[in-house]
């Protein structure tokens, strides 16, 4: 009854049609209509629930299902890829760190703003870490406008304003700063990134390793232990300058790790393969063969490929030629020299190289007999010298002869001389000189050696001890100047017992016998194997009248030779 | 008729002469406005077009044509082409109106409006749209990169790409962000080839936008994890682009096929006289149908019926047109 009532009142259809314009009775019915229907949820549910059962009947009969299981896969995959990932985004950074970042990314890529950073310090890094700078080409400073810097510059303040602790900001904006040449500003930047204050940045870390270098060359010294912590995180990054690993390689092994050297190198080598002449080096040094004959095999194929191609330089026949000379092939090495000379791209420094080889071959035939006598091919020096002649170690080689008591050649004593004149002689040659000398009884003329090797070398420390006891043996007025000398060493040295020997030889010529016998002790208990000390500390107890000391000190210096008797031949070492 | 139209078109493309210039110069715009046309074409062919043109036809057209020469003339005052852009969409609004006959107001209306598109994806693109959707764009990359254990692409504690830092710099500088609006051409083709109405219609362009994350943050992934793998670097080259294009587009038509036999209409002889409502909302959010007290009767259940009959037989097809 109600339902025909119902249905008389709104459902049964009237002037419904097309093109009809609906009647403002229409439109009250119509909304009667959809309350009324909606009203049975509470007064005919079951008609509702048939109603609802009814409409998925018609829902699932219409459907194309070959259509819905044909495209379901597309669906699945895509709603995986979303469900799994896309919904990662609600809890990600503020979206327009997001867009200031990639909008100033798009302006200057971090990379660029690096380089040009780099370049401006590249010349003062090349020349602390000993590298040839070769000039970049000037387009991209130029290209990177003041606008563009301020502009990166507002972006990164505008990041750092939403999230202050965005890493990737604060590094392109420590990049700016001293692009702009703020240098304190970026200074405090990089720091606090490479402190790990924003998550780890090795990058700040690089930076800050460069700057200090480079600094370094016209300011004060950057201590090793802050250069090797801030390369020990420099080095974690990817993209790491690989001459700053060589770098840091090179002040492992020279702090004592070499080690850590060894994988540090290896890391650079990984990175570039001529690096592997670096770890080559290394191994020599620390003396392990066999790893340095695979690593210098390694490295030989890496430059021999790049040999007679149209990129050759010169320093791949270089490198090639150390390699081999690194594995005593020294024939070898010449023969890839002679080879390159004639190419364009041969320098000066092939011929030094040349005459090094040359020089080595020397070394190696110098021969000594028990007797002292020594033999040795002096024709390989003067080959060395016909390549080279202005090469300095050729002029230390030539004074040392006078030491093995070999007699040089009128060509070799004429490059000696030419060397000293022009002043490419070096401080060994100087010292090799003066000892020579010395030993052969011409003490003005060490002398004269001396002063020179002390002028190129103010702090060596067998320069100033032998000169020292030379200057004192040769007149007590000199006391006071060795003396000085002598304070200057054991300052740069402290603890060394040779030095305090001396020392104490030149206290006992100015004849202050009690103060030299407190210096001899101190060298004693530097060392306690010296005893041509404790010899001298006899004398001088004795000399001060303290017969009881000097018996004791005769009686230690006998019992030392019983238990240590002294080697045959072995050579006297030069004082 | 077709001179008003005809001189009204001209006129409006001559003044936003610039803003067409502009569509045109990114080849992601010329895909997505290829895609468009190949859609209209398509549903001009499905549209039927006798008929009677009616009093509403023809008020319809004229608020259209006026509406344009309102937009022609704001265009023109305020120096912004882009008005133009609706303008001309608006005088093919009229024109379809007073032309596909067969069709109801609606359906002609949206086909002249299609023309506006161009103006209204620069509006939201000034409105920094893409912007927003590039955003979401790398954070649905960086959580893919994330799971791929690309750790040293992106920062674990924010979950954000590192920019500057590697490989994800290459993310932000390959291809153009534009290319969603190519994708948007696709839906917008399946929406007028295949007769899709609001619901459908709508979910597939969301879901057009989605694929386009989806497929560009995975071809990333992908690359960047192997050319962390081999060790070199595998560009982004346009051979690519297209081809994520391609997949692209077969992705948005299978799902907008899927979702389309989701949301068809219930077949009118299903409807339950006892409850309408739920299947009448259902039909009106699929099909767009009017809501009215048009409720189908089962034969013999409320004694004579009259005319009306022949009206539901003519709505029961009206219904049913979608599927």
């Amino acid at each position: 009854m109600l339902k025909t009532m119902m249905l008389n009142t709104f459902l049964l259809p009237r002037n419904s049609g097309r093109g009809v314009k609906m009647a403002n009775s229409e439109f009250v019915k119509n909304t009667l209509w959809v309350g009324s229907e909606f009203l049975k949820v509470f007064y005919s549910p079951v008609g509702v629930a048939g109603g609802l059962i009814d409409a998925f009947r018609g829902w699932k009969f219409s459907r194309s299902w070959v259509r819905f299981w044909f495209h379901l896969p597309a669906l699945v995959l895509l709603s995986a890829v979303y469900v799994v990932f896309g919904f990662s985004f609600f809890s990600r950074v503020d979206s327009r760190v997001q867009l200031f970042a990639v909008e100033s990314e798009k302006q200057s890529p971090t990379k660029e703003l690096e380089a040009i950073s780099d370049q401006l310090r590249e010349e003062n890094f090349c020349k602390a870490i000993n590298v040839t700078y070769v000039p970049a080409e000037q387009s991209k400073l130029t290209a990177f406008t003041d606008l563009k810097k301020r502009y990166v510059e507002l972006l990164s303040k505008r990041i750092l304003s939403i999230d202050a602790s965005n890493q990737v900001a604060h590094y392109r904006l420590g990049l700016i700063y001293s692009l702009q040449g703020e240098r304190e500003a970026a200074l405090k930047e990089m720091t606090d990134l490479s402190k790990g204050e924003y998550r780890d940045c090795p990058q700040s870390s690089a930076w800050l390793a460069k700057s200090a270098l480079a600094e370094a060359v016209q300011g004060p010294q950057v201590a090793a232990k802050e250069l090797i912590a801030l390369l020990e995180k420099a080095i974690k990054w990817k993209d790491v300058d690989v001459r700053l690993i060589s770098f840091y390689s090179k002040l492992l092994e020279q702090t004592g790790a070499p080690e850590k050297a060894v994988y540090v190198a290896k890391q650079a080598a990984v990175q570039r393969p001529e690096y592997k002449l670096e770890l080559a080096r290394i191994y020599a040094r620390l003396g392990s063969k066999e790893e340095l004959r695979v690593a210098a095999t390694e490295a030989e194929d890496v430059f021999l490929k790049r040999l007679n191609t149209p990129t050759e330089k010169q320093s791949d026949r270089l490198a090639v030629a150390e390699l081999r000379k690194l594995t005593n092939q020294l024939d070898r090495a010449a023969e890839i020299l002679i080879e390159g000379l004639s190419n364009k791209s041969s320098g000066p420094e092939t011929k030094r190289e040349l005459s090094e080889i040359y020089r080595l071959q020397y070394v190696k035939s110098i021969f000594q007999s028990e007797a002292g006598d020594a033999k040795a091919d002096i024709t390989l020096l003067e080959k060395a010298a016909e390549f080279d002649p202005l090469n300095p170690n050729l002029s230390s080689e030539i004074s040392n002869m006078l030491r093995l008591k070999l007699k040089a050649t009128p060509v070799l004593m004429g490059v000696l001389r030419k060397q000293m004149d022009v002043g490419v002689s070096s401080v060994a040659t100087h010292i090799a000189l003066a000892e020579g000398l010395f030993v052969s009884g011409k003490i003005k003329d060490a002398m004269k050696n001396w002063e020179i090797a002390l002028r190129k070398d103010p702090n060596n420390l067998g320069v100033l001890n032998n000169y020292a006891l030379c200057l004192a043996r040769e007149s007590e007025s000199n006391v006071p100047r060795s003396l000085e000398m002598l304070n200057k060493a054991i300052t740069l040295a402290p603890g060394n017992a040779e030095l305090m020997d001396t020392l104490g030889d030149v206290l006992m010529i100015a004849k202050r016998t009690k103060e030299a016998i407190t210096k001899y002790e101190l060298a004693l208990r530097y060392d306690k194997t010296r005893n041509s000390t404790r010899k001298k500390l006899a004398e001088a107890c004795r000399a001060v009248g303290d017969d009881g000391m000097a018996e004791t000190y005769e009686k230690l210096v006998k019992e030392y030779e019983a238990a240590n008797p002294p080697v045959p031949n072995e050579p006297a070492p030069p004082k | 008729m077709e001179i008003l139209s005809l001189a009204l078109l001209i006129v409006a493309l001559g003044a936003g002469l610039e803003s067409w210039r502009d569509w045109f110069s990114s080849v992601d715009r010329i895909l997505c406005s290829v895609c468009v046309l190949a859609g209209l074409a398509v549903a001009f062919v499905r549209s039927s077009w006798g008929g009677e043109v009616t009093k509403t036809r023809y008020s319809f057209a004229f608020a259209m044509w006026g509406l344009a020469l309102v937009a022609i003339a704001l265009s023109v005052s305020l120096g912004r082409p882009r008005i133009c852009g609706i303008a001309v969409g608006l005088t093919l609004a009229g024109w379809c109106t007073m032309r596909v006959l067969g069709e109801n107001i609606q359906h002609g209306m949206m086909l002249g409006l299609v023309f506006a598109i161009p103006t209204a994806i620069d509006a939201f693109a000034a409105r920094g749209a893409f912007d927003w959707l590039e955003s979401i764009a790398l954070n649905v990359t960086s959580g893919l990169a994330d799971s791929a254990s690309l750790s040293h692409v992106q920062d674990r504690d924010k979950g954000q790409l590192i920019f500057g830092l590697g490989e994800a710099d290459r993310f932000s500088c390959v291809g153009e962000w534009d290319s969603v609006v190519s994708f948007f051409g696709i839906s917008i083709f399946c929406i007028l080839a295949f007769r899709r109405n609001l619901v459908p219609g709508m979910l597939t362009i969301i879901m057009s936008a989605i694929v386009w994350i989806a497929i560009r943050s995975s071809a990333w992934v992908v690359l960047a994890s192997m050319g962390i793998r081999n060790g070199h670097w595998y560009e982004w080259t346009f051979g690519l682009e297209v081809g994520l294009f391609v997949l692209g587009a077969l992705l948005v038509l299978s799902i907008d096929q899927f979702i389309s036999t989701l949301f068809e209409p219930i077949p009118f002889e299903f409807i339950n006289t006892d409850f309408p409502l739920f299947a009448f909302v259902w039909n009106w959010m699929c099909a767009l149908p009017t809501l009215t007290v048009n409720v189908p009767q089962r034969e013999g259940e409320f004694g004579d019926v009259e005319d009306d009959d022949v009206e539901h037989v003519s709505a029961a097809e009206k219904f049913g047109e979608g599927s």
